[in-house]
């Protein structure tokens, strides 16, 4: 059977390598093919890698680092920022990236998400859905480039995508980015038993016991980024992966 | 060692085999036309996306009928990686076209049953036989990582399979002689899919 996967999320801001609080007060964390040179050598289960800025400055991905990042890993990237067009994830695709994550794009061209996975399969693009809480504490999907919320309800979006073709779904908790105070499950096993494309939960992980719990609900994934990050809660930098023991406990009688 | 070539159609990561061979220090080199495919004894046909598309893009570089002289020599070897082996089937339910027919099967689509989504997406364990010499590697439990929402299925009985499963039982590499495909990308797969590769070449 299909096993669960641990991906560490990193934020790319220019050329290196950020970490965000609530998508705020970015902190430099370091460079990025070191980074992911690491994760490599530790095998770990994939990576996503988010460029935080290509889609408000709209500007291109910055192809030539992202060449030189794939080149560092034998297990498959996501890239997401500044997908905007086919043509932009026809070139990712073909300099190595495996997977492309469209956000911005699902409010500002859905066609295009569809020519996308027409070309390549939907298995090649992840739909990035960034969630947060509104004033009345109600989740809603958070646009980072127009900063603001959107009013659609978030299974009716998330099925128009799955309709669309997409492989996967990554989640993004705004509320809890940064935070290292656990996923909120209780969204994730509403959203997993309504959702028929793999689901990756980000935002929120600190422990090893949190990426257990999103595994026991069979959501597909968990992503994360300050536990592969932080050495501990004073959050000083520590770039490392999942140990076998952790490894073999988040996967044990789940 | 032989030298491999990948053969580049318009779909398919070219890019991270490449990598993966050249950190093995195996020379290879891309195939860009089809009349360059006879030049090589190790072939890989990739491939991510439409069936349709893929047998387009074949069809169109003339790339489907020197595949099938390519093959009728033994000592040449041909490698079909993720739509790159669906591609070498009769036919799939993804699109109306017939496959190269190099190896006897039709491709179906994985329904969500049992709460499993659809795409199969990550890393899963294959069993292969003792005899498989593609899989032949140090490791107690081979695993790779699957990204695909069909899958190939009556699978003719000249061919060896590996399964895996999902839901069911699938075959994650299916080997007739010379031709070999496998569903998963050992280009993504870390050390297992480093060995596999490399057992292509030593052949």
């Amino acid at each position: 059977m299909v096993r669960f996967r641990v991906i560490p999320c990193l934020l790319l801001d220019g050329t290196q390598l950020v970490k965000s609080i609530r998508f705020n007060k970015h902190r430099y964390i370091g460079d990025p093919v070191n980074t992911i040179r690491i994760y490599n050598e530790s095998e770990a289960d994939e990576l996503i890698l988010l460029d935080i800025n290509r889609s408000r400055e709209m500007t291109e991905p910055n192809y030539d680092l992202i060449e030189k990042l794939v080149s560092e890993c034998f297990m498959p990237l996501c890239y997401g920022g500044g997908v905007r067009s086919l043509d932009v994830a026809k070139k990712l695709f073909s300099i190595g990236v495996e997977k492309v994550a469209v956000n911005h794009l699902s409010f500002s061209a859905p066609g295009e998400i569809e020519k996308i996975v027409k070309l390549s399969g939907g298995q090649s693009v992840v739909l990035s859905v960034d969630i947060t809480k509104n004033i009345f504490g109600k989740y809603r999907i958070y646009s980072h480039v127009d900063r603001k919320t959107k009013s659609f309800e978030i299974l009716d979006f998330l099925k128009r995508y799955e309709d669309i073709g997409v492989g996967e779904i990554l989640l993004n908790n705004v509320e809890r980015d940064g935070k290292m105070l656990g996923y909120d499950l209780e969204l994730l096993n509403l959203i997993r038993s309504e959702i028929n494309v793999p689901l990756i939960a980000l935002g929120g992980a600190g422990s090893v016991q949190d990426l257990k719990a999103v595994n026991k609900l069979s959501v597909s994934a968990a992503g994360a980024s300050s536990i592969f990050i932080y050495q501990n809660h004073n959050r000083s930098v520590l770039i490392s992966y999942l140990d076998e023991f952790e490894i073999n406990e988040i996967h044990e009688d789940a | 060692m032989d030298k491999v070539g990948v053969i580049n159609y318009g779909l398919g990561n070219l890019g991270s085999i490449v990598n993966m061979y050249r950190y093995l220090g195996v020379e290879v080199e891309l195939i860009n036309s089809a009349d360059e495919i006879m030049y090589y004894r190790k072939v890989i046909l990739p491939g991510v996306g439409h069936f349709a598309a893929g047998m387009q893009q074949i069809k169109s570089r003339g790339v489907d009928g020197v595949l099938k002289e390519f093959v009728k020599e033994s000592s040449n070897k041909l490698l079909g990686i993720c739509l790159g082996m669906q591609l070498l089937f009769d036919s799939s339910e993804e699109g109306q076209v017939d496959g190269l027919g190099l190896l006897r099967g039709h491709c179906l689509k994985f329904t969500p049953c049992n709460k499993l989504p659809v795409p199969h997406m990550g890393w899963n364990c294959v069993y292969p036989n003792t005899s498989d010499q593609l899989f032949k590697m140090p490791f107690k439990q081979p695993r790779f990582y699957f990204a695909h929402s069909y899958y190939v299925s009556n699978v003719a009985k000249d061919a060896t399979c590996v399964r895996a499963n999902y839901g069911l039982d699938f075959p994650a590499s299916v080997i007739r002689e010379n031709i070999m495909g496998v569903q998963f990308h050992p280009e993504k797969s870390h050390k297992f899919g480093l060995a596999l590769l490399k057992n292509f070449v030593s052949f």
